[in-house]
């Protein structure tokens, strides 16, 4: 009875925890979306931003699947991968290849429709008792 | 029965919701207590005194990143040989050994089940135990 006390209380903690992520989701989308293009549109080096940008979108790509949002982590992982190479281009001083500039602008773009695709409507599984 | 059950777990991760999920679903495990750090270096302060027996370590994290923050807590008295296992989403098979070699026991992908954290990290210790046990009996 007591692990079952246990993994009730767990399970409704861990529902809590995923409703407050869940409500806070699309506004971190969208913000990430448009930091990546307001970034892209200054077509200037801006490694401190890039740096920052890839972090959120590593956090998002992180927590997106354990919070019930795969797709957050599929699109979110893009936009990172996509960020992380154009941070390399940089290092090397040599200018943003169209085709980086182009599938980092789609991958943001993506993950920035998630916000509007009902995520925050995503159901959550909760054991029932006894289950 | 382990002889030495799993009672202090110090949780490193600088993403405040996977480190939330992460500490409520250690702390549902019987027995553990938790110890929640925000960063590599938040970390190295406060394992001393909190002497985990083992250490979730995040690897990608700013600053004092997860290899960064083993190689400080080696040198930390008390914890010069604590397991740790590193919980990251970058789990190619390269990349794991790698882990490996900076020291790490055992590595868990993310994104992970919260539900089933514990049960994963307890059979991690469990399977620590056992060859603990094994190599004392191949010693005597």
């Amino acid at each position: 009875v007591a692990d079952e006390d246990r993994r009730l209380q767990l399970s409704a903690r861990l529902e809590d925890l995923r409703r407050g992520f869940t409500a806070n989701l699309p506004s971190r989308l969208l913000a990430l979306r448009s930091g990546v293009l307001a970034t892209l549109e200054g077509g200037e080096p801006a490694t401190g931003r890039w740096s920052a940008l890839r972090g959120e979108a590593h956090r998002l790509a992180g927590a997106g699947t354990t919070f019930g949002h795969p797709a957050v982590t599929l699109a979110a992982a893009e936009v990172e991968r996509c960020i992380g190479n154009i941070e390399k281009i940089e290092t090397n001083q040599v200018a943003w290849p169209p085709g980086l500039v182009a599938a980092l602008r789609e991958a943001a773009i993506a993950l920035g429709g998630l916000a509007g695709t009902g995520v925050e409507e995503t159901p959550v599984e909760r054991p029932e008792p006894g289950a | 029965v382990n002889p030495n059950p799993l009672e202090r777990i110090l949780l490193v991760e600088d993403d405040p919701d996977i480190r939330t999920i992460s500490l409520f679903a250690l702390e549902a495990v019987d027995g553990v207590t938790v110890k929640a750090c925000g960063s590599g270096a938040e970390a190295l302060g406060e394992a001393p005194s909190f002497a985990p027996q083992l250490v979730l370590l995040d690897v990608m994290m700013p600053e004092l990143d997860g290899p960064a923050t083993l190689a400080g807590l080696r040198h930390l008295p008390g914890l010069e040989r604590t397991p740790v296992v590193f919980m990251t989403a970058k789990v190619q098979p390269e990349e794991i050994v790698r882990y490996k070699a900076l020291g790490a026991v055992d590595v868990i992908a993310k994104p992970f089940d919260a539900t089933t954290l514990g049960e994963v990290v307890l059979s991690i210790w469990e399977r620590l135990a056992a060859a603990d046990a094994e190599a004392e009996t191949g010693e005597a």
